[in-house]
């Protein structure tokens, strides 16, 4: 087996073959470009040059200032004369002839260096405004927004987008919806003011706020293909452990027979029970391993009838050796037997509780104990089907419940969570048109409460 | 080699698996070995003093108790039984772990026959032999709460004490050590 570490530490080692170099040092040392005093890192002249082309000092800040007056009176839009033209123009005019699409190239070095004298043409509406502190406008100027309100809008956004869904009813359109919530706070904002601010901000390159149509949907699902790839990992380590015991047994058993054989002793009925253990333990093996397969399925989500408590113990059969070892009991006790179908991607469903399975585990192992347990439940809540998830781990902090289902929000340790897990149980459900709360228990630990649809069979 | 005592052939297997347990017991068991198993770390303790094996064969994660724990506690009560670690889980940290807390060899999951009969047999054969004597002279005590002996600060050491001491390789149990060679050298010389 190779050791990813040593591996990578080799790949260093060979790139590094000199001493090491910074990207700065490396451009210091072209030939013909001799710095004469130290450089500053906003001020690379020394640096800006190409195989044609080399710049001194004063060139740089004639450069820099047409740069600048391009930019202050810049517009972006349709129609208007390219940007790096106009300050090819101008430099024209100061004495220094540079075609523009060097001059892209230039720039472009320079803010690769750090530079501040080069900010980017795209923002300029929101940077040159004599209001830039306070205030924030559109490239058409059609909406502004004073900060309380961006951020309002913002945090409105982000409460949307994770909910959002996939054909919204007429009326309940995103925009229509985040029009609304911000009347209730007060600020009256039209839909399409709103749709052209995101789109605004989006432009500038503000990611929060994602594109709401046609990539949701691309975007889901790299979620979830990381989220599944996650789990398989989650799976792998699991599946190392459920294949290593049979396998062992295999071996043992058939070496003995096969030793046996070699000396001459046959039992008969012995060596029939010794091939009935080992195909019993191939089987184990092939159940484990048919069941990555389906996991690792791509494909559209199907939406059926399924059982909670067969979906729980799919999810369980990945988790028997790393439970066992970490002294983690499962209470089964609460699932009722006669529960209705829910209605649910059986695979999807699976990957729900592997999810909230491993949450539960890492939080139990975080309490330093050697013993915990996970109790599943389930009952028949009439609206819905209602299963809950309880562990003895070290629970929520009261801070943190509103944020457990946002991307990218962990309280593991760094390289441990991915902070994706949760929020893609999250968009699952959302899938399934379930719920799922989060809450710590009374006695420690946390409980996450699903609500499933029950499932109608289509007439 | 001249063997003084013959060091039984028993096997303790502990593993949670129970096939497991039953494959390598028919692999031992065919080789002569006395085999008996156990599925988890809680009873190892009483299971070890009731069937008094040389060897145990251990698996490290187990349910109830810690197979580390586990060894630990058979480190300190019988010393003189070694211990074979063999496990699925566990990295180098576990191995080194394990073997510096004095098991005798660590194997990682899946171990073919031949390896287990091999550390088995080379346990056996490093099962230190004076301890294990003393502690079958101990077994046979029929009071082992009678006063056995005197030491230099004329301290009374009844059997048990003295067995407890020997396990513990305590001051007092080396004075005896000491005290029984030099009798047994004093034996020879004279009948020489």
């Amino acid at each position: 087996m190779t050791d990813p570490t040593v591996e990578q530490t080799g790949r260093d080692a060979t790139r590094r073959s000199g001493p090491p170099v910074s990207t700065r040092e490396k451009q210091l040392t072209l030939p013909g470009v001799q710095p004469t005093e130290p450089l500053q890192p906003t001020e690379p002249w020394t640096v800006l040059s190409t195989q044609r082309l080399r710049l001194d000092k004063d060139e740089y800040e004639t450069l820099c200032r047409c740069y600048r007056e391009v930019f202050d009176s810049f517009l972006p839009g349709r129609g208007s004369v390219p940007f790096y033209t106009q300050v090819s123009e101008r430099l024209k005019a100061a004495g220094l002839a540079i075609e523009p699409r060097t001059l892209a190239r230039l720039v472009s070095r320079a803010q690769k260096l750090g530079s501040d004298r080069f900010p980017d043409p795209r923002t300029r509406a929101v940077l040159s405004s004599s209001a830039k502190a306070t205030r924030l406008y559109s490239p058409v100027g059609s909406v502004r927004m004073p900060p309380e309100e961006h951020n309002a809008f913002a945090e409105i956004y982000r409460t949307l987008f994770r909910t959002r869904r996939k054909k919204p009813k007429r009326g309940e359109g995103f925009f229509a919806q985040a029009a609304a919530k911000m009347q209730e706070r007060g600020y009256d904002y039209t839909q399409t003011k709103l749709a052209n601010y995101a789109h605004f901000r989006r432009r500038i390159g503000d990611v929060n706020f994602p594109r709401v149509r046609g990539s949701q949907e691309i975007e889901r699902m790299q979620i979830a293909t990381v989220e599944r790839m996650r789990a398989l990992g989650v799976v792998a380590t699991g599946l190392m452990h459920e294949i290593l015991q049979p396998l062992q047994v295999i071996l043992s058993t058939a070496e003995h027979q096969k030793s046996e054989i070699e000396k001459g002793v046959v039992d008969q009925q012995q060596t029939r029970e010794r091939l009935e253990r080992i195909i019993e333990q191939a089987r184990k093996i092939n159940g484990v391993v048919g069941h990555v397969r389906t996991i690792a399925r791509t494909g559209e989500p199907r939406i059926e009838a399924v059982n909670l408590a067969s979906a729980i113990e799919q999810a369980l059969t990945l988790f028997g050796e790393q439970l066992k070892s970490r002294g983690i009991e499962i209470d089964r006790s609460g699932l009722a037997h006669d529960l209705p179908a829910v209605s649910a991607d059986p695979i999807a469903l699976e990957q729900v509780f592997i999810n909230l399975i491993t949450n539960a585990r890492d939080a139990i192992e975080e309490t330093g104990r050697k013993s915990g347990m996970i109790r599943f439940s389930a009952f028949d809540a009439a609206a819905s089907i209602v299963c809950e998830v309880a562990d003895t781990g070290t629970g929520i902090a009261v801070a943190n419940l509103q944020r457990i289902f946002d991307p990218y929000f962990t309280t593991k340790q760094v390289g441990k969570g991915s902070g994706m897990g949760l929020t893609e149980v999250f968009n699952l459900m959302i899938q399934f048109d379930g719920r799922i709360t989060a809450a710590n228990n009374p006695g420690g630990g946390a409980t996450f409460q699903l609500g499933f649809k029950r499932h109608a069979p289509a007439d | 080699m001249h063997r003084p005592i013959e060091i039984a052939k028993r096997v303790l297997i502990v593993d949670d698996d129970q096939d497991i347990c039953q494959s390598w017991a028919e692999v031992l068991e065919s080789d002569g070995w006395e085999v008996q198993r156990c599925y988890d770390g809680e009873s190892v303790a009483e299971q070890v003093e009731a069937f008094d094996p040389t060897v145990v064969v251990l698996d490290l994660r187990m349910p109830k108790r810690d197979g580390v724990d586990v060894l630990d506690d058979l480190r300190s009560s019988r010393p003189w039984t070694k211990v074979v670690i063999i496990t699925g889980h566990g990295g180098e940290d576990d191995a080194i772990k394990c073997l510096n807390q004095g098991a005798f060899a660590y194997l990682r999951k899946v171990v073919s026959n031949h390896d287990l009969r091999e550390k088995c047999e080379l346990a056996r054969q490093a099962v230190p032999e004076t301890l294990l004597a003393f502690h079958k002279w101990y077994e046979a005590l029929p009071d082992p709460d009678r006063v056995l002996y005197e030491t230099a600060s004329s301290q009374a050491v009844t059997g048990r004490q003295l067995m407890e001491e020997i396990t513990k390789q305590s001051p007092i149990a080396r004075e005896f050590l000491e005290r029984v060679a030099s009798v047994a050298i004093e034996l020879v010389v004279k009948r020489l």
